[in-house]
């Protein structure tokens, strides 16, 4: 090592502080400067003009002792290592000072020229490695955030095209630019149906991320699953029988409410049930069957559609997996996200989810949600009183 | 039957449409003109609030990014002089976030519109917000 580096030595005691010196004088192939200070003041009043590279504190000094002579010296001294010098040797203490930032714990009596050396080179070693980590993690932070802004920017640069393409479509259909024809009027309807597939698309994405940045609000509240599961259906009717699937509701009489977000799970009923409808031919049904198993509700969407064979079901949950159903039929496209998001949303309640599917037989989709947890921890944290204005809302 | 009409067809309701996206004005415009409105365009919160001291519109569609001069800081002038408090105003935004939403309600809008919105459903609500002030 070729520069000087610069040692802070705080030691109220002269013969301790005279055998530091001795041995810092002594260390090998590198060449220190050395400021010695007698008291907690002057060693502070020195850390404030800077250029220190290293400090050596004695905890015990004539205006401050113990840890917090540390701790006065740790936040004065950002970035700066520290090793701490002790009369004699304490185990627990050099743990402590450890913990409370110090790199290393010396006991002078033990001090000569080599171990100080070394003490002190991996002071700084280990100084600068938690600095990269300390920056890293900054980097990190960053990084996500400057992701999350980038999707709303995104999110807004998307949306604005979509918003006049619709826009055009919506005049043109309502007869602005005069009466449509036959071609026409076909094309406008297939622009129609693209626009409309992009725009969910878009919303679909932009939920899932927000979902997984842990940004979508949730509201908990007493939750009648059954009520959600037909409002899903009600929903997606009208695209089953278009394709002339027969949809039901099964649900155990009674089921008790179970405290949950109503609309995230609307959002997992919704795309499992309108999955169902896209892989199951015509002339299929689809079963939206709740089952009380005790500590648990599970729900299961099944289907008699075309299955998924078994090398594929674990990965039906990942983002823009689409795993090759494709025989169900026209308009049997997709990207996947829809699945991943009602994983999301179903771990939010603490639950799992899981398909089971016979090749040429059907699928079914399920998820179970806690009764008891979710249920408890609203009851903390919320008290009898706002459960009742929540029962309201509902 | 008779008061729907009347606002609708004799009344001719001033409405300003402000968007810095010059296509997603036009095709709002086109469709109020269609409907019957008198409509004026505005490019940013600047020009927006010239046009309005020029001349109070029945109603004001509003987006909420823009240069110059936002949508929450047109609405939270408007709500403030006597002019313009109680003129309706529906908002359009490219971002469903809370603090939009919540910032909006505050200022006292009347109507929210995520983009991409449906245009029957802004002209329904626009409807419905003219007709309650007969």
């Amino acid at each position: 090592m070729e520069s000087t580096i610069k040692v802070l030595l705080i030691e109220g005691n002269v013969r301790d502080s005279f055998l530091v010196s001795e041995a810092i004088a002594g260390v090998r192939g590198v060449r220190f400067d050395l400021f010695r200070r007698s008291s907690l003041r002057q060693g502070v009043e020195r850390l404030e003009d800077g250029g220190i590279d290293v400090i050596l504190v004695d905890l015990a000094l004539p205006d401050s002792n113990g840890l917090d002579t540390l701790v006065a010296v740790r936040d004065q001294a950002a970035g700066i290592p520290i090793i701490v010098l002790s009369a004699f040797g304490d185990r627990a203490l050099a743990r402590k000072v450890v913990h409370e930032g110090a790199q290393d714990y010396l006991v002078i009596g033990r001090i000569d020229s080599d171990s100080l050396g070394r003490s002190i080179h991996y002071a700084i070693e280990r100084k600068s490695v938690e600095g990269d980590l300390v920056r890293a993690l900054h980097e990190a932070e960053e990084a996500d955030r400057a992701k999350s802004e980038f999707l709303s920017n995104v999110s807004h640069e998307i949306r604005t095209p979509l918003t006049a393409m619709r826009n055009v479509l919506s005049n043109l259909n309502a007869g602005i630019g005069g009466k449509l024809k036959g071609k026409q009027k076909e094309y406008l309807s297939m622009l129609d149906e693209d626009c409309t597939r992009l725009c969910s698309l878009v919303e679909k994405l932009l939920n899932l991320s927000r979902l997984q940045a842990g940004k979508v609000p949730v509201d908990f509240g007493p939750t009648n699953l059954a009520a959600v599961a037909e409002d899903a259906v009600r929903g997606v009717r009208r695209a089953a029988d278009a394709k002339d699937v027969v949809l039901r509701v099964e649900s155990p009489f009674g089921l008790r409410e179970i405290v949950a977000d109503g609309s995230l799970l609307l959002q997992v009923f919704t795309n499992l049930v309108f999955n169902a409808i896209k892989f199951t031919p015509p002339g299929g049904m689809i079963t939206v069957k709740l089952a009380d198993r005790g500590d648990e509700i599970v729900a299961a969407v099944s289907d008699t559609g075309i299955g998924i064979a078994p090398e594929n079901l674990v990965k039906v949950f990942e983002k823009f997996e689409q795993v090759n159903r494709k025989k169900g039929g026209a308009g049997a496209q997709g990207t996947g996200i829809g699945l991943a998001i009602c994983k999301e949303i179903v771990d939010l309640h603490g639950g799992r989810i899981w398909v089971e599917s016979t090749v040429g037989e059907g699928s079914s989709f399920q998820f179970s949600l806690p009764k008891k947890k979710s249920s408890e921890r609203t009851i903390a944290a919320e008290g009898p009183a706002s459960r009742t204005e929540e029962l309201l809302e509902v | 039957m008779f008061k729907w009409l009347s606002s609708k067809k004799t009344a001719r309701r001033k409405i300003l449409v402000v968007d810095d996206e010059d296509n997603i004005v036009r095709t709002i415009a086109d469709r109020l003109e269609m409907s019957g409105y008198q409509v004026t365009t505005a490019s940013d919160g600047e020009e927006a609030l010239e046009k309005i001291a020029a001349e109070t519109p029945d109603l004001i569609v509003l987006d909420i990014i823009m240069p110059r001069l936002d949508g929450h800081g047109v609405l939270e002038r408007l709500r403030q002089m006597d002019a313009t408090r109680h003129v309706p105003v529906v908002m359009l935004t490219a971002q469903s976030q809370a603090d939009d939403v919540y910032r909006a309600n505050a200022a006292g809008v009347d109507g929210y519109f995520v983009k991409p919105f449906d245009l029957v459903e802004l002209l329904n609500k626009i409807e419905e917000l003219l007709t309650a002030r007969v």
